[in-house]
Order: structure tokens, then sequence, then C-alpha cells
């Protein structure tokens, strides 16, 4: 999943998806793609949810570098 | 009037002038003095007395100024107020109008303060139109504020609760003395050149005005509004607005405030992604009827054509999507539950309080801190332990190492 493809951004897409499925009449194929990106996102969504660890990290500044520490790093 | 081409005046005229000189003239003064007397009126206006080592100045303060003060003033403090002269007529008394008035030693301070929060929000820095709006749904959250202390354990123990699957970037600096204001700019410089957020927390805890003073430094209030990821501060006590505050994209009362804002609770979030669920079935379902509709009338009018032969195997292709279609949400709904239901028990094992029911107790010292190793204590300090239903103050009497 690329950087970009976040929660917020599967969520906007879901509900435009909806939101055409439900204003218009698309045709059988259009139907049945739309339904299988909505399914898709829908995915993205949950399997986002269900990462439960709440994953906590420190930023740290080494040689001009940065990385990240897992855990609570004192400054 | 007018005797022997003198002008002869009233006295409201006399007062008149005199009033609008000294208005003209002496508006927005900063005084330094101390309270000689005080008196609070029903009204709500509070007249007090002014004096140095030589002079004395009457001042008032009105009510709606009087409302809005942040340090009550009381006979004998030094003082730095800000306010315009003018004069009480019916006493023929010119008098000092207080809008301002600080503990002289922070007086500076305000000085600088208000001058500041005029030149920014002149500039636009506060306006309601550059505010970003924050994601409710972020995948993670910088937080830039002191890795010790409870404005850290607040919010982590809040998204932990709320929004477990939101991960945390933290951003350690010193939130007062001189380097902190140096430090929590860069801070939100490097966030931002980082990236890979949706939102920051700029935190810290309530402290004197000193300690919260970086805030108000220039250089952090034009980082926070040139940031491009969206801020939300929370700083110091509800009653403390720092110009980092009004620069923020979104002010929190509390560093617990500021995490519920920053993430949707997941649990809703569920709820929310299954109602979308529904209606994405139910949309489709609506679909493939207008379009079954329409071919069985055309199978009507031209049944008797070849072409029906064609139309009926559409007819089946739709009747097994609608089957897979229903098929595909049920076993997804089912699964979801059961994702759901065994996360509730693992949370629920994990919360404390279970374990402490099951018999287990926390052995804390002194200054609170939980004991994992004897290492931690010695021989008679006082420790704390918490079982279910109470807890018990005791003493050390012999500690031994496990190695594990």
């Amino acid at each position: 999943m690329s950087e970009k493809q976040t929660f917020e951004k599967s969520l906007t897409d879901l509900q435009a998806i909806i939101e055409e499925l439900e204003s218009e009449t698309p045709s059988l194929d259009k139907m049945v793609h739309l339904f299988e990106e909505g399914m898709k996102l829908m995915k993205i969504c949950r399997t986002k949810l269900d990462e439960v660890e709440n994953r906590i990290s420190t930023l740290v500044k080494e040689n001009d570098e940065f990385s990240e520490k897992p855990g609570i790093k004192q400054s | 009037m007018n005797i022997a081409g003198h002008s002869i005046l009233t006295i409201t005229q006399v007062a008149n002038q005199v009033k609008y000189t000294l208005e003209k003239n002496y508006a927005n003064l900063w005084i330094q003095g101390e309270i000689a007397s005080c008196k609070p009126y029903p009204s709500g206006h509070i007249y007090l007395t002014l004096k140095d080592g030589q002079s004395e100045l009457p001042a008032v303060i009105f009510s709606p100024y009087a409302k809005q003060l942040k340090h009550k003033p009381v006979t004998g403090l030094k003082v730095t107020v800000n306010g315009d002269l003018s004069l009480y007529s019916p006493r023929g008394q010119f008098q000092l109008q207080i809008r301002n008035l600080y503990p002289t030693g922070q007086g500076e301070l305000w000085l600088a303060y208000e001058a500041l929060k005029e030149k920014l929000e002149l500039e636009g820095l506060f306006s309601q139109e550059s505010k970003k709006q924050i994601p409710r749904f972020p995948s993670r959250i910088g937080i830039i504020t002191s890795s010790e202390g409870a404005v850290l354990r607040d919010i982590i123990q809040v998204l932990n609760r709320r929004a477990p699957h939101v991960s945390c970037l933290i951003y350690p600096v010193s939130v007062q003395g001189k380097y902190a204001a140096g430090e929590i700019s860069e801070a939100i410089k490097m966030m931002n050149q980082y990236g890979k957020m949706d939102t920051l927390i700029v935190g810290r805890g309530g402290g004197s005005l000193e300690d919260l003073w970086c805030f108000n430094d220039e250089q952090v209030v034009r980082t926070i509004f040139a940031s491009h990821i969206p801020v939300i501060t929370a700083i110091g006590h509800e009653t403390d607005t720092t110009l980092s505050d009004y620069a923020a994209d979104y002010r929190a009362p509390t560093p617990s405030a500021a995490a519920e804002i920053a993430a949707e609770d997941r649990q809703e979030t569920i709820q929310y992604l299954d109602n979308i669920s529904e209606r994405l079935y139910s949309a489709s379902k609506q679909i493939i009827f207008v379009h079954k509709e329409k071919i069985e009338s055309f199978h009507k009018r031209h049944g008797f054509f070849k072409p029906h032969l064609v139309l009926e195997q559409w007819d089946e292709k739709l009747n097994v999507f609608n089957y897979r279609l229903k098929q595909s949400i049920q076993s997804t709904f089912i699964s979801q539950k059961r994702k759901v239901d065994s996360l509730q028990d693992k949370i629920l094992l994990l919360n404390p309080k279970t374990q402490l029911k099951r018999g287990f107790a926390i052995v804390t010292d002194s200054k609170n801190n939980i004991i994992f190793s004897p290492h931690q204590v010695k021989v008679n300090d006082d420790v704390t332990v918490q079982v279910a239903r109470g807890i018990l103050k005791t003493k050390v009497i012999k500690g031994k190492i496990h190695n594990v």
C-alpha cells in the first residue's frame, strides 16, 4: 500500500463510490467495478483498524539522518 | 460669556476641556506602581489608588475589564497597568482608567505579548480561514512535548484506548527554559520535513507564566502557522491562552482532549464502516433490480424473437452475481464481528484491574513508580501495594533478585 493510500483517503474514496452508486444507475459493468473497488477499500480500512498494537516510536536525529526508535526515548 | 475681554467658562466647560486634553494626550499608558488601596464595588467596578514614593494616582477598572483580569488586584501588590487618563468631572478628579493589570515583572512580558499578538494578528496568523482541518482518521500522529511528565502519558493513554490502530511518533523537547522555544520550533519544522504524519500535537502541562512563555515566542508561533501538518495545541491550563494556541489549527483545553480530537474512536469507526458496507450492498442490489426490470420488460415485448436466449443468459448471470454479492457481504460481516469480539476480550485482559481481580498486586514506591525489581527499593522503604479492593501501606523487609 502506498504511503498516500491512507485510511482517510480510502474512506473518502469509499464515500465517493457509495454516492455514485446511490445517486445514479450505472451500467452493470460499471456497478460491478465500483462494488469491487468499494470492497477493496473497505478491506484496507478494516485492516488498518485491526492494527491494534499502538506503535509508539521516537524520532531521533543522528548525523543529519532521521531514524525512528521504538518506544519513548529521552531527548 | 465674555466680561471685559476675558472669556468666562463654566465649570463644566473647564472639566470638558481638561477631559479632552487628558484623553488625547495620555491614552494607552503603561504605568508601574504599587496598589495603595483597592475597593471592588457591587457594580463590578474596582476603584484603586496607585502610588510610588512621592505621588498617588486614583484609578478605576470598569466592570467589563475587571471581569477579564487575569490577576486580582490587592493592596500592596506592585503592578504594571495599561490604561488611559481621564477626568471624573462630578468630583473634578483625574483618574486612570485601567484596561489591564499585571503583577510587576510580568508587566513587561505582557506588554511584549500584547504587541506581538497585535502584530501577528494583523499579518493574519490567527485568522480562522487559514485553519487547517484536523483529519478524523489519522494513521500517525506526531507528538511534540517533554518525554517525561504527564502530558505524553495522558495523550498516549487516550490514544491507546480510543484508537489503538493509530501510531505515534514522539519528538521529545524541553518545554521550559531558554532552549525550549528553539527546540519546539525545530521539532515542528523537522516533523514537517520528515512527513509521514497526519496531525501534530504540541503539548505542555500547567505551569507558571514564565514556564509557559516559550509558547509566546514569535518563532514558535510562526512555525506553528507555517506547518503543513495540522497542529493541535494543548498548553497549560484551560485559562492560559498562549499565542501558539491562537496560531494552531485547533486549541485543546487538555492533553487528553487533544488526543480525543486527533483520532476518531475505533469502535465508532467500525460502526461507520458497517453502515457504509450496508449501503454499498443495498445500492448495488437496487441497481441490479433496475436492470433486471428493464430486461424483463424487454423480454416480454420481444420474447418471441431469438434474442430471448441471450437475455435469459443475462438474467442468470445477474442471479449468480446477486448471490455472490450477498455471500461476500455476509462473510465480511461475520469475520469482522469475530475480530471485534476477540479484540474486546484482549483489551479486557490487558486492563490491570482485571489482573488485580485475579489476585495479582501492583507495588509502587513512595514516588508512585511501579516496582519491577528489588533494585528499585531499599530495606525499610515505604511501599504501597495495590490489590483488587484497596491498598496496603507497608515497608520493605528483605529483597531478593530472581534471574529471569
